[in-house]
């Protein structure tokens, strides 16, 4: 339920409405400029927010591990540049995008070099991960197998020896 | 030879400049050493900042005085509630509210656990203590039904003068460039919901003003894992201008306040929250949750909003950053609030009830 109070006073009623046309109009106006992806991009972050619904830390490694291996990369498209208005803005839009293209061949190059870093960072951690769980695994079998051994030995000293 | 004079000791489990809790400690303590008495505060070991050195001693050395008094800032199970039980002295305990363990689950499972076993200790705790101070009404709401003797609301203490500073250049000139500056101060820690404040920003930067700024002050010390899931989310945004400063000095948060357009805080559990208070103090318009005790700390100032989309509260922010008469209004009703809270005989009340439990 949406309640706005301002300096005490409830003004859901007046302010509600207003904001809710604003933001449909703004999300039309992103639809105009084939800019629906900005609405979809915040909609879409479930899979990172996810990260509160963990009820243990192993859970939420599991989960954050997930996410390192499904989003390494950086981005390396386009993006909006922020217009000023009037012709100096126009100017500085411009200077901008060139400066983009100028130096997107050694972005790219950077770029390349980073993904192979973080694709290789996320590797070890995997293996790491593996590595540990398995460890684990046969530590719990050893712990099980001496506790088994450790009570037969102490059910034996009970019996009468014949 | 002149009289032993008695003592009103502080114990706490953590102390750290920025921390709220650390900083009321502060200001009680000067209180009560201007009243005459000693003072001194005892901390844990281990979660002692190193730069409070010099105004803290370990917990070890605690003694308590039978004739004087102890009061303990209660958040959390720790040693030092095992401590505060144990004293001779005269049992007071500061209730600042405990988070609730859910937030931290999965986060950091021990923090959990110690928020939890707090909670199922409160009890206990609070029918040894010869009198509570709960920090608000919805903190002392918390303690009913318990077999608690003396307890009181007593608002969580605020001291204009640590911002009187001279600006910090370093964050002034970070932030140099006009942009709509958008605040929020506090730990980044899950009950805070620092990830509803990138959403409504994700949506303000792209679809309203791209001209603006999310500025996020304060220690990811208290829970990294929640901090890096906040990295994530910002950097899988690909929203510019979400900066994470971490913590900052009085210096420095005085200047953030004074950079700020707009103060926001989206927490779903505070006993008190504050920075509320704060950016009042520093003229900034307040948007908060209504929630926990921040209604208690707005009183009627500020804009407090409930079931809001992250859409709404950024076109909420943006009203109030561009209507004038919202504006003035929203800085009018804090202005009054203000007022009250510099009015407020502090020292006074803080005497009386510490008379009340010594006599």
């Amino acid at each position: 339920m949406i309640k706005i109070t301002v300096a005490g006073v409830d003004k859901t009623a007046y302010l509600n409405d207003t904001l809710a046309q604003a933001s449909s109009e703004r999300r039309k106006k992103l639809a105009t400029r084939g800019r629906d992806d900005i609405a979809d991009l915040i909609e879409r972050q479930e899979h990172i927010l996810a990260l509160r619904d963990c009820v243990s830390e192993r859970e939420f490694l599991k989960q954050l591990f997930w996410l390192m291996q499904t989003a390494p990369q950086t981005h390396t498209g386009a993006f909006d540049v922020p217009g000023h208005r009037g012709w100096t803005g126009r100017i500085l839009i411009f200077a901008r995008k060139c400066l983009w293209r100028i130096f997107r061949y050694q972005h790219d190059r950077m770029a390349f070099q980073q993904n192979a870093v973080n694709q290789q960072l996320t590797s070890a951690i995997r293996y790491l991960e593996h590595l540990h769980t398995r460890e684990m695994e046969e530590a719990s079998l050893q712990i099980k197998d001496i506790s088994a051994r450790l009570e037969k030995l102490e059910k034996n000293k009970g019996e009468p020896t014949t | 030879m002149s009289p032993k004079r008695r003592r009103i000791d502080h114990i706490l489990s953590g102390f750290s400049d920025g921390d709220a809790i650390s900083q009321e400690t502060l200001i009680l303590q000067k209180i009560i050493r201007e009243s005459g008495y000693e003072s001194e505060i005892f901390v844990v070991d281990k979660n002692m900042a190193r730069a409070a050195r010099d105004r803290c001693r370990s917990l070890s050395e605690y003694k308590g005085d039978p004739d004087g008094a102890v009061i303990h800032q209660y958040s959390l199970d720790s040693e030092a509630a095992d401590v505060f039980i144990k004293s001779p002295a005269k049992k007071i305990m500061r209730y600042q509210n405990i988070t609730p363990a859910s937030c931290f689950q999965g986060f950091d499972d021990n923090l959990a656990k110690q928020l939890e076993t707090g909670r199922k200790k409160l009890a206990i705790t609070a029918e040894a203590c010869d009198r509570i101070w709960a920090a608000s009404e919805f903190n002392l709401s918390e303690l009913q039904g318990f077999k608690i003797k003396n307890a009181c609301v007593l608002q969580l203490l605020f001291d204009p003068e640590r911002f009187n500073q001279p600006e910090a250049t370093n964050v002034k000139k970070k932030f140099r460039r006009p942009l709509k500056n958008m605040l929020f101060v506090g730990r980044i820690a899950p009950n805070k919901m620092v990830e509803d404040l990138i959403l409504m920003f994700a949506w303000y930067n792209r679809a309203i003003n791209p001209f603006s700024r999310l500025i996020l002050v304060g220690s990811d010390h208290s829970c990294p894992r929640y901090y890096t899931m906040l990295r994530m989310l910002a950097a899988s945004l690909d929203v510019p201008n979400i900066c994470f400063e971490g913590f900052a000095s009085e210096q420095g948060l005085a200047t953030y306040y004074r950079l700020a357009d707009i103060f926001l805080c989206a927490s779903e559990h505070e006993g008190y929250c504050l920075p509320l208070v704060e950016a009042m103090y520093h003229s900034v318009p307040v948007i908060a949750r209504k929630a926990g005790g921040m209604p208690e700390a707005l009183n009627n100032a500020g804009i407090l909003y409930e079931g809001l989309d992250h859409r709404n509260l950024a076109e909420l922010a943006h009203r109030v950053m561009n209507d004038n008469t919202l504006r003035a209004e929203i800085l009018s009703s804090q202005a009054k609030r203000m007022a009250e809270i510099k009015n407020r005989p502090m020292k006074e009340e803080v005497v009386k009830l510490l008379e009340q439990v010594l006599s």
